[in-house]
């Protein structure tokens, strides 16, 4: 039973921080373009499209991690620039049900691209088997996906808080108003911030390539699990989706073993309970 | 009949702390049956968060408020309206996808005690909250203006139609938030008789800027100053009071 | 009154517009697309009480028609055949359910608010596909049948004809719509308009807004409920998707289409929206794809929907008409 649990622990911290990841994303693009980007989960799926064809032809996986980064970064500055711009100024309702239909779109030419039948991959050789700790084994490639994760958000989290770009990010977050009299050119701020986000969800795909496969509905859910998370941490906080999606991982992991079915359905309640008791999140400040 | 000096309303002890600023400080204040009572003060005295108290769109972290003698502290702003409480905002709140009619209806008929789930009568078929409503277009001037799109009024007559919403809630104390603020010299004057005429019917507490108006039209004038009383009386005490000049007039 | 009368005249004028064409459909399209139509249309036009009058921005609202549909539907698929009683349960599984929900989350605003609707949804969802003994989990309610009306006298009024069961929505349909624009013009309604724009205000002229708005949130549920019971016994079979969000996203879609400032609005959006998807789907496989683009190009360019469009053609039309004298 308890190396169930460590297993299962291991585990939900694996899928927590591609959680995490993701939501982070949102939480950069809902900052800074103060928009509930429903698109993020076909980006998501992209992303895993896009590391799937760089390592089959023949780049190495982390190669095909970056390719995965960069192309989602791409289709966020295509959708910003096509779609975004345009509903900036509008409501949150016009705005979602617009991403979603961008999000339509993504999902369907994905299947133009790469057909309908899912794909699959194995982690490289280096990557596969277990690492002993004793008392649980923890898959080689669950450690890796770990790793660089929490190496990827630790890199972003430097940019915004250690660079220029980072002190504009912030600007544009905290003071929206403020940013055009800092002399910053907005829209590209904007820009910059959309395909940071789009990137993350990207890489979060291409890391759970190996894990789930790629198809072009596997957003779906992972999205509506990253709003949960995202609302969790708290909307007015950058990095709380950060812990907050540890925690969902986790919590929904270890309820697999408890009460398989109701796993999903005890993160929604849990979102639910945290909105009417703490609307600001776990880290948001009123 | 209430005697002269009834209090309709005051405030005991009343604070508001925003974060770590205390912007109302244990203030306490008492409103006359009949008068109107000003308040002033410098920006960022208090004043409209003193209003937002008193109506209860928000709640103070301590102190109480008396209405009629009745502790209302903990009443909800809906019912502190029902119990006769009318204000007007500084910000124009009007409906502006309204027409001007429907703006004072909606006030006119709560007026009436009408019940807002009623789904299956026509709005229109009402006619004493009709009647009403016509009767406060008609007192600020407005009647021209019924079955205009609200947006498309002039921003002096946005303020005209704010005022007149206010009355069309048929009150007996009326919380002015700067009424004459944004208006023309000609506005002004017709804004300042309209609420002349309003004095005695009605207990009207009123924060303005425009020291015409206030001088000429008040019984009583308060002044604060951050979140406190910092002086009151009539409008000849006040403008003789040294710490008033020094900390309003910056004399 | 001659102002009045004219105004009553004009709206006779447009409710008989409305029977005629609610009798045409089925005459245009095939009959069950038409029954869908007016089915959507239902559900639309309740949720634009929400989003369009209340200005409730719910995005949970697949959960009440999946509440009705289900609940009439294994009602139905035990072995009841009493049509009324099985759309009464699915108005009360919709009205119960959203009592719960609103009351639970409309003290919040803006996104705060369509997150509650939305995990709301999600967890409805995943109840329902966990509970598969009743339910059918994945695969869905199916065994639905259409239920019967016992009349006086005239006896037994069965809806196994599917033009049958067209008549049976489009009577439910007329119904609703008569209902909710009456309503929107009432009291109830311009009150519900004016927290809309201004809830502050609203309160400080001695209105509970919430509980009003909580009222439309029930009235919605309700309509909704039955809507998606009407849906269960079209196909007789109550799909998993009809609960799932993205049911709440097309509902709503459908509503921002049509234009939310009035009843027809959400009930074009709806027929535009039916219609487009089975043409579509006739013309390619990958039609999510123009689906998405039409999504977008409609959010862009015609924010208040095609209502809007009509009236920006009838003011340049009038404007043509004034150059040419």
């Amino acid at each position: 039973m308890l190396w169930l649990i460590s297993a299962q622990l291991v585990n939900g911290i694996a899928i927590g921080m591609i959680y995490a990841l993701m939501a982070f994303g949102l939480s950069i693009i809902k900052g800074l373009l103060n928009i509930p980007n429903f698109a993020h989960g076909a980006l998501y799926a992209l992303g895993a499209y896009l590391c799937y064809s760089a390592v089959s032809a023949g780049l190495p996986f982390p190669a095909g991690l970056f390719v995965a980064f960069a192309g989602a970064a791409l289709a966020g500055l295509v959708l910003d620039r096509l779609v975004v711009r345009f509903v900036r100024a509008g409501g949150y309702l016009p705005q979602l049900i617009t991403l979603f239909g961008a999000a339509l779109v993504i999902e369907q030419l994905l299947l133009i691209g790469w057909g309908t039948i899912g794909l699959s991959y194995s982690p490289p050789e280096l990557l596969r088997g277990s690492i002993d700790l004793g008392f649980t084994l923890v898959p080689r490639y669950i450690a890796f996906a770990s790793l660089c994760s929490a190496l990827v958000i630790s890199g972003v989290w430097l940019l915004i808080e250690r660079t220029r770009f980072g002190a504009w990010v912030r600007a544009g977050i905290e003071r929206p108003e403020m940013t055009q009299s800092l002399g910053i050119n907005v829209d590209l701020l904007l820009i910059a911030g959309m395909m940071l986000g789009a990137g993350l969800a990207g890489l979060a795909g291409g890391l759970a390539l190996p894990l789930m496969g790629a198809t072009s509905t596997m957003g779906g859910d992972m999205m509506a699990i990253a709003f949960v998370v995202l609302v969790i941490g708290g909307l007015g906080s950058l990095y709380g989706a950060i812990a907050a999606g540890l925690m969902v991982g986790v919590v929904q992991s270890l309820m697999t073993v408890a009460a398989p079915a109701a796993s999903t359905a005890i993160i929604y309640l849990v979102m639910i309970v945290i909105l009417l008791v703490r609307p600001q999140g776990l880290f948001g400040e009123r | 009949m209430t005697s002269q000096d009834h209090i309709v309303l005051a405030a005991d002890g009343l604070s508001k702390r925003f974060g770590g600023n205390t912007v109302v400080d244990r203030l306490s204040i008492s409103f006359v049956n009949g008068r109107l009572h000003s308040i002033l003060g410098p920006n960022g005295a208090g004043k409209t968060t003193l209003f937002n108290l008193l109506t209860k769109d928000i709640s103070p972290d301590g102190g109480t408020i008396r209405l009629d003698g009745s502790d209302v502290t903990r009443l909800s702003p809906d019912r502190i309206a029902r119990r006769g409480v009318a204000r007007s905002y500084q910000i124009s709140s009007v409906y502006l996808d309204m027409s001007v009619r429907d703006n004072i209806w909606v006030a006119a008929y709560r007026a009436h005690g009408g019940n807002p789930l009623v789904f299956w009568r026509k709005a229109g078929g009402y006619s004493e909250a009709r009647a009403l409503a016509d009767a406060c277009l008609e007192r600020l001037d407005l009647t021209c203006f019924a079955d205009t799109a609200t947006k498309e009024l002039s921003y002096g007559d946005q303020r005209l139609l704010e005022i007149a919403v206010t009355l069309a809630a048929a009150p007996r104390i009326i919380l002015l938030d700067e009424p004459t603020a944004g208006l023309s010299r000609k506005e002004t004057e017709r804004v300042k008789q309209v609420i002349a005429t309003l004095k005695g019917a009605f207990s009207i507490i009123m924060i303005e800027h425009n020291m015409g108006v206030v001088m000429d039209i008040s019984d009583e004038i308060t002044v604060m100053n951050r979140g406190t009383v910092l002086a009151h009386g009539g409008p000849d005490d006040i403008r003789g009071n040294k710490s008033v000049q020094e900390a309003y007039f910056g004399s | 009154m001659p102002k009045g009368g004219a105004l009553a005249a004009a709206d006779i004028v447009r409710a008989a517009a409305m029977v005629a064409a609610v009798a045409a459909l089925p005459l245009v399209i095939p009959v069950n697309i038409a029954t869908e139509v007016l089915i959507y249309g239902i559900f639309a036009m309740a949720t634009n009480l929400l989003v369009g009058t209340a200005g409730l921005y719910s995005f949970g609202q697949a959960a009440f028609f999946g509440a009705g549909g289900y609940v009439a539907g294994y009602f139905l698929a035990q072995g009841f055949v009493s049509l009324p009683l099985a759309l009464l349960l699915a108005g009360a599984g919709g009205g119960v359910l959203a009592a719960l929900i609103g009351a639970l989350s409309i003290r919040r605003t803006g996104i705060y608010f369509m997150m509650l609707t939305f995990a709301f949804n999600q967890l409805v969802f995943y109840v329902i596909y966990s509970w598969q003994s009743v339910t059918g989990g994945e695969d869905g309610l199916a065994g639905i049948r259409r239920g019967t009306i016992e009349l006086p006298f005239l006896g037994t009024l069965k809806f196994d004809d599917n033009r049958a069961f067209y008549a049976l929505a489009a009577v439910l349909f007329l119904v609703s719509m008569a209902i909710l624009i009456r309503m929107t013009r009432s009291p109830f309604g311009l009150v519900l308009d004016a927290a809309r724009q201004n809830a502050r205000r609203t309160t400080s002229l001695g209105y509970s807004v919430h509980a009003l708005q909580l009222a439309a949130f029930v009235i919605a549920g309700v309509i909704s409920g039955i809507a998606g019971a009407l849906f269960g016994m079209l196909y007789r079979i109550m799909p998993i998707d009809a609960v799932h969000w993205t049911g709440s996203a097309y509902v709503v879609f459908m509503v921002l289409i049509g234009g939310q400032r009035s009843m027809l609005g959400p009930v074009l959006g709806a027929a535009i929206f039916i219609w487009l998807q089975g043409l579509f789907s006739l013309v390619w496989t990958r039609w999510p794809l123009l689906l998405g683009l039409f999504v977008i190009v409609v959010m862009i360019y015609l924010p208040g929907g095609l209502l809007d469009l009509f009236a920006r053609v009838s003011a340049w039309r009038s404007r043509l008409r004034e150059q040419r004298r």
